[in-house]
């Protein structure tokens, strides 16, 4: 009986320290800009404790990975298509890496962090998995509001000028992904990126864009951006993604200059 | 003694040669003809995803009585909607080609049809991308599409591998996974013997007011007329199968059906209970399509009951039941007799 007690209580004990870990974790996993390489540290060596195979949907069929590295605990999406151009049906992982690198340049915060790493025999990228958010077309179909409107559509607006840079679908419904509580928005599903077209997407006009993001794209030295992603990108596909970005520059200078800074440039709220 | 066998082999080739210039003048309809409409139609019996179970399939046909046991066609005027995904992850795919082949023409002199439509996995291997995939192509399946010679040679050289103690169905994986010439001949062979037959399928078609497809229609496609999708896949597979053959250069065309994730091949949206769709949205769709409902597969689904293939509200049936083993075999079909629904095989299977 009273052994019973005992074990009860050992066990309450831990589930509560499993819990902590895990809300520890699920707060990490909501990418705060420090975290990042602690994240990247986990996400490249962390234990695999389960794959699960055709369970996420989405024609590259990623794998669902649950990650432990004895410290915290955490689920991935593993893709490892890889079929660059000039494929006729272009789809590869590389892209997602190259898009994260952009990412990380310019200081954005709106892809989870990911990584390449090997699986099963298997070279692709390993993204962290976010748990309890809902996709743009979920949030529409339930008529959910963001607490702060302003703050919301700044989030998409440089979703969209992220867009134009990669050459992705314009704010698709469902590769953006938001946290309901903080209304953090996500964006991902870089995969088909980096068309190597010299153009801003036709149908997806940048009309605001953050002043920190104007200006890290401003600063951004061609050579230091070839060199982060020309282990994923073709010497075309980098050309095409330097032009874009001046073309992004050059078409917010313009809109600065029709509509004066104000209507143009904000200063990013914090959710 | 000689010269008769030579004169015989001569007369015998002579008759080869006519049967051929017959077969080339029978009447093909040119590809924009095919058909995608039909009305009037009494009974329709649907059958989800195969890939590659060939017997699950037969015992299928069997129970609802579309063949016999020497698997001829005594399904009478019945339509049988195969909705595509035959191939891979399981070993028969050929078979059931096969089968499907032989019952077009047998349902269609009993003033029956079978219609098989293009799904996903078909797209995949006239296109080679089901490559990129682990466990796709199984070896069975990747043997079975091989070119005699060719196969003939490969075995060997395995099976000298294999006396050195290698396991065989490894080798062959590896074949698979590794060796791009025999990728290629799978590939060529494949196009020539079914993939261009595949091609001219379709991947929507409407009997009634029901629309069947494989992953679904989507609002942007429900603006489409079902021909111009059709005719616009064909296209497309046409170009990477010339690409393939080796008639042409491959191009980057602009793909408008193939690989679309919203287009009719891999659409999920219609058939997944969290996702993105109102009942607004669907509405809009099958007005339209004007179509009272449409008819899916390719997300599995567990049916236990006929209300677990129905969405909302009967416009939406999910018909992916997972016949394959490699899904866990539950053998299920849907029937539409007269405007009414029932479901099949709930005691058959897993
Ligand atoms: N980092 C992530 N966190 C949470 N869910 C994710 C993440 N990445 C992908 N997913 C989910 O997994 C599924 C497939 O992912 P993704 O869209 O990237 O793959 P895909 O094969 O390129 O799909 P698609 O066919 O839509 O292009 C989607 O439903 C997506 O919402
Ligand atoms: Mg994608």
């Amino acid at each position: 009986m009273e052994n019973n007690k005992n074990l009860l209580k050992t066990g309450l004990v831990m589930m509560a320290i499993a819990w902590g870990l895990f809300m520890a974790a699920s707060d990490y996993l909501c990418g705060d800009q420090k975290e990042r390489e602690q994240l990247e540290n986990f996400l490249s060596k962390a234990r695999i404790v389960r794959v699960s195979k055709g369970q996420a949907g989405g024609r590259t069929a990623p794998w669902i990975v649950s990650l432990d590295d004895g410290r915290m605990k955490g689920r991935a999406i593993f893709k490892y298509v890889h079929r660059p151009r000039p494929a006729m049906i272009p789809d590869s992982y590389f892209y997602e890496l190259a898009a994260y690198e952009l990412n990380k340049l310019l200081d954005l915060d709106i892809m989870p962090t990911v990584v390449a790493r090997k699986l099963d025999g298997r070279n692709g990228s390993l993204q962290v998995m976010l748990t309890g958010v809902i996709t743009e077309a979920q949030r529409q179909r339930k008529g959910l509001t963001p607490p702060d409107e302003e703050a919301f559509q700044q989030a998409l607006a440089e979703v969209v000028v992220f867009e134009n840079l990669v050459y992705d679908q314009c704010l698709d419904q469902d590769d953006i992904l938001i946290s309901p509580n903080t209304w953090q928005v996500w964006r991902i599903d870089f995969s088909e990126s980096f068309a190597p077209v010299p153009e801003l997407l036709a149908d997806c006009p940048i009309r605001r864009c953050s002043r920190e993001l104007f200006n890290s794209l401003s600063r951004l030295d061609p050579g230091l951006l070839t060199n982060k992603v020309k282990s994923y990108l073709s010497e075309q596909e980098i050309e095409a993604l330097l032009k874009r970005k001046d073309l992004i520059i050059a078409a917010i200078k313009k809109l600065i200059e029709e509509q004066g800074e104000e209507a143009v440039l904000f200063t990013k709220k914090k959710n | 003694m000689n010269s008769i066998i030579r004169r015989k082999r001569t007369g015998q080739k002579l008759l080869f040669l006519l049967v051929w210039l017959v077969w080339l003048t029978r009447p093909v309809l040119p590809a924009e003809q095919i058909p995608c409409r039909w009305s009037g139609v009494e009974k329709i019996v649907v059958v989800g995803d195969l890939h590659g179970d060939y017997d699950h399939f037969v015992e299928i046909l069997k129970g609802i009585g579309l063949v016999d046991s020497s698997l001829s066609w005594t399904g009478g005027q019945a339509f049988l909607v195969q909705t595509g995904d035959v191939l891979d992850r399981g070993p028969d795919a050929r078979k059931i080609f096969d089968l499907i082949r032989k019952l077009e023409t047998e349902a269609e002199a009993a003033g029956g049809q079978v219609q098989m439509l293009i799904g996903n996995h078909e797209e995949m291997n006239i296109t080679g991308i089901a490559f990129d995939y682990e466990d796709y192509v199984t070896v069975e399946q990747f043997i079975s599409f091989l070119p005699e010679d060719y196969l003939a040679r490969k075995q060997k050289e395995l099976e000298k591998k294999a006396r050195r103690g290698r396991d065989i169905r490894h080798l062959w994986q590896e074949v698979i996974d590794f060796d791009l010439e025999a990728r290629k001949k799978y590939l060529v062979n494949f196009n020539q013997k079914y993939g261009k037959w595949i091609a001219r399928k379709n991947a929507v078609i409407k009997i009634n007011d029901t629309v069947f497809v494989h992953g679904g229609i989507s609002e942007e496609f429900s603006r489409w007329k079902l021909e111009d999708i059709n005719n616009r896949l064909r296209y497309e597979l046409g170009v990477f199968q010339k690409a393939i053959l080796n008639l042409s250069p491959p191009t980057d065309m602009k793909l408008e059906i193939v690989y679309r994730s919203n287009g009719p091949l891999w659409y999920r949206e219609l058939a997944l209970a969290n996702g993105s769709l109102s009942e607004e949205q669907v509405d809009r769709i099958l007005n339209n399509l004007e179509a009272k409902q449409i008819i899916v597969a390719h997300t599995p689904r567990l049916i236990l009951t006929i209300d677990d293939m129905r969405r909302f509200g009967g416009k939406i049936w999910i018909v992916d039941t997972g016949i394959s083993q490699a899904y866990g075999g539950h053998m299920r079909a849907l029937i539409i007799n007269d405007g009414q629904f029932s479901l099949w095989g709930v005691n058959h299977g897993k």
